[in-house]
């Protein structure tokens, strides 16, 4: 691997971090190269001292803690354990004497000298449980030892090698999957949704004029004019109020009904645009 | 070397060797990559890591050969994390030479 091949797929695999940090990063990685090239060494030796990229962005990506929200809660299954929020050592920093040989090797033997969170850090909102959880210990295991074992120490799970470079990028396979969703969702539920709403608006607004014409029709063959005059009254009282309810409850129905609509093509929309990032399933 | 014991001693390592006189990425990475068989690669992010904790700043001084380079020194922060983590680790291999039979420190 060469230094060009090296950078861009650190530069890959470190997407998901804002740009300003990737390129400081990436910064750091080109001047190391250009430091090794002028002692001599070539460009796939400095490389294969380095590690893997994807060992090294994955401690990056294991050292930030991204903030916990619903948007990123809905997505962890999707997501590839180097961004499951875990801070290096949290797990042993917890509880275990400083003494022991586990917290010595966790990478501290005490807790940092300033409470305040250090300030690349997003807050760690995400609750204990879930840090207990995803201790993410497999990672911790390798932590220093990448590319010493061959450089393939161990295998990240074949989605997290995206084939470009573009950070924005979606792997297809997770592009195909929300469409599939958008388009089953729509057919099996909103559509449904849709028939029963029509439906019921037009059993609301039907109902009211299809009994005044049937007590219409009834009245008509008395042949009392009291009960003429009473039973157009009736009829006139009862049109009126069910005119009256139809339209408030037509109103906000009909008000929901684009609302939801609407909201549901927004959906949509970011969806297909954004990928994995963009939808809330 | 264990690795368990490698990513433990790696901070202090840096602190350490940062305490004389400040030194560039590149030399960090490839003095402890020779000493104790990590690769150069992991010790960025820990110096990032570091800095993000406040125990080392950084800044760009221009060298004679080759690119600007990064250096890296400690802050007051940085010194008392040392003198912690020495104490811890004196502390700890003398416990442990005391029941592994070598000599104690």
């Amino acid at each position: 691997m060469n230094k060009k091949e090296y950078i861009s797929a650190l530069r890959a695999q470190l997407r998901r971090l804002p740009s300003d940090d990737v390129e400081d990063i990436v910064k750091e990685f080109e001047t190391h190269f250009e430091i090794g090239l002028s002692e001599g060494k070539n460009e796939s030796e400095i490389a294969a001292k380095l590690g893997s990229p994807e060992e090294v962005a994955q401690i990056y990506l294991s050292d930030t803690v991204p903030a916990f929200d619903v948007a990123s809660a809905g997505n962890v299954g999707a997501v590839p354990f180097p961004m499951v929020p875990v801070k290096t050592g949290m797990v042993i920093d917890r509880g275990v004497g400083p003494q022991t040989a586990a917290g010595f090797a966790s990478g501290g033997f005490s807790k940092p000298l300033s409470s305040e969170p250090p300030k690349n850090q997003a807050p760690k909102t995400e609750p204990e449980d879930y840090k207990f959880a995803h201790t993410g210990a497999k990672e911790h295991e390798e932590y220093t030892d990448v590319g010493r074992q061959g450089g393939k120490s161990y295998d990240l799970p074949d989605y997290t090698n995206y084939p470009t470079q573009d950070p924005n990028a979606v792997h297809p396979q997770d592009k195909e999957h929300h469409i599939l969703f958008a388009v089953l969702f729509t057919i099996f539920v909103f559509v449904p949704v849709w028939i029963m709403a029509l439906v019921l608006l037009l059993l609301i607004i039907g109902l009211p004029f299809g009994l005044g014409v049937l007590s219409g029709i009834l009245f008509s063959w008395v042949p009392s004019l009291t009960y003429c005059v009473g039973g157009t009254v009736c009829l006139a009282i009862s049109l009126a109020l069910g005119a009256i309810t139809a339209a408030f409850i037509a109103f906000f129905a009909i008000k929901g009904f684009v609302l939801g609509t609407i909201a549901y093509i927004r959906f949509l929309a970011k969806d297909n645009r954004k990928g994995v990032k963009g939808g809330a399933a | 070397m264990n690795v368990q014991f490698k990513k433990g001693v790696l901070d202090l390592c840096v602190l350490a060797m940062l305490k004389d006189s400040d030194r560039y990425g590149y030399e960090l990475a490839s003095t402890l990559s020779e000493t104790i068989m990590i690769s150069d690669g992991t010790v960025y992010p820990l110096l990032r890591k570091l800095a993000a904790d406040g125990l080392v700043a950084s800044y760009l001084q221009e060298s004679q050969s080759g690119p600007p380079r990064k250096y890296y020194s400690l802050t007051a922060m940085g010194k008392i994390r040392l003198t912690e983590l020495l104490d811890d680790w004196n502390a700890f291999t003398a416990s442990v030479n005391k029941i592994v039979g070598g000599k104690s420190a």
